[in-house]
């Protein structure tokens, strides 16, 4: 069965290690049960986002948790007609390289709680749901 | 040790095929090969579940540590705020 490709932002991993009983919580406890199914992609712009924010005795252990190839990170090369592209679109300046990694990636999903990229749910390209609205919709399928 | 004796059903093609390994000498017997089958199983299942405890464990451990920063005592708006700053500065020095 052909995986499907989920970008995971830096906040559902911040929140959902900083938190139990959140969506955010649930889906980073659930993505190794997902695995067969989903693979989940972050930048490497996402990596040094959640790295500059917890100290640093953390860490080694987050990359750690890294090593279960659970979450990999890929590498984006610098595109600036896909920059062009969601800037024309009204993205913000630091969303514009997340979405426009989750395009030249081919994601289906764009898993993140920002009310920003919430509110251009008319992306074509691929779907942005927050934890919550992810975890139902595996529930359904 | 003490043996338990069982009667299995299975669709004739399985029992045929399983057949075909005892009679290429690949195992003593059928009930051989149901035992080492069984054990393959009950070691992957083992290893899969020792992964899925590691993974829980790993994240875990992040939490307690991460309990005793200020991230903790963020509300989920003041975390996403905090990061769209980190966001908006990798922004400034990678992109503009």
């Amino acid at each position: 069965m052909l995986k499907k490709k989920a970008v995971i932002d830096s906040n559902e991993i911040i929140l959902g290690l900083t938190s139990e009983n959140t969506s955010s919580a649930i889906l980073i406890i659930k993505l190794n049960e997902l695995k067969d199914k989903y693979e989940f992609i972050i930048s490497d712009d996402i990596y040094q986002e959640v790295m500059r924010n917890i100290p640093n005795y953390t860490k080694g252990k987050f990359n750690k948790l890294l090593e279960f190839k659970i979450i990999t990170i890929n590498d984006f090369l610098t595109d600036v007609e896909l920059f062009q592209k969601y800037k024309n679109l009204g993205f913000k300046k630091g969303d514009i390289a997340i979405a426009s990694f989750a395009d030249k990636e081919n994601a289906d999903i764009l898993i993140s709680e920002n009310r920003h990229f919430l509110k251009w749910l008319q992306t074509k390209k691929f779907k942005i749901l927050n934890a919550e609205q992810f975890l139902k919709e595996i529930i359904k399928f | 040790m003490e043996f338990k004796k069982v009667n299995i059903t299975l669709p004739a093609q399985l029992f045929e095929k399983s057949k075909q390994l005892v009679d290429k000498g690949l195992y003593s017997s059928f009930s051989d090969l149901v035992r080492s089958s069984i054990r393959k199983e009950l070691k992957e299942e083992h290893q899969l579940l020792n992964k899925e405890d590691e993974w829980q464990r790993k994240i875990k451990e992040i939490r307690t540590d991460l309990q005793k920063t200020e991230l903790a005592k963020m509300s989920k708006e003041q975390i996403i705020k905090r990061l769209r700053k980190t966001r908006d500065r990798i922004w400034e020095e990678k992109y503009a």
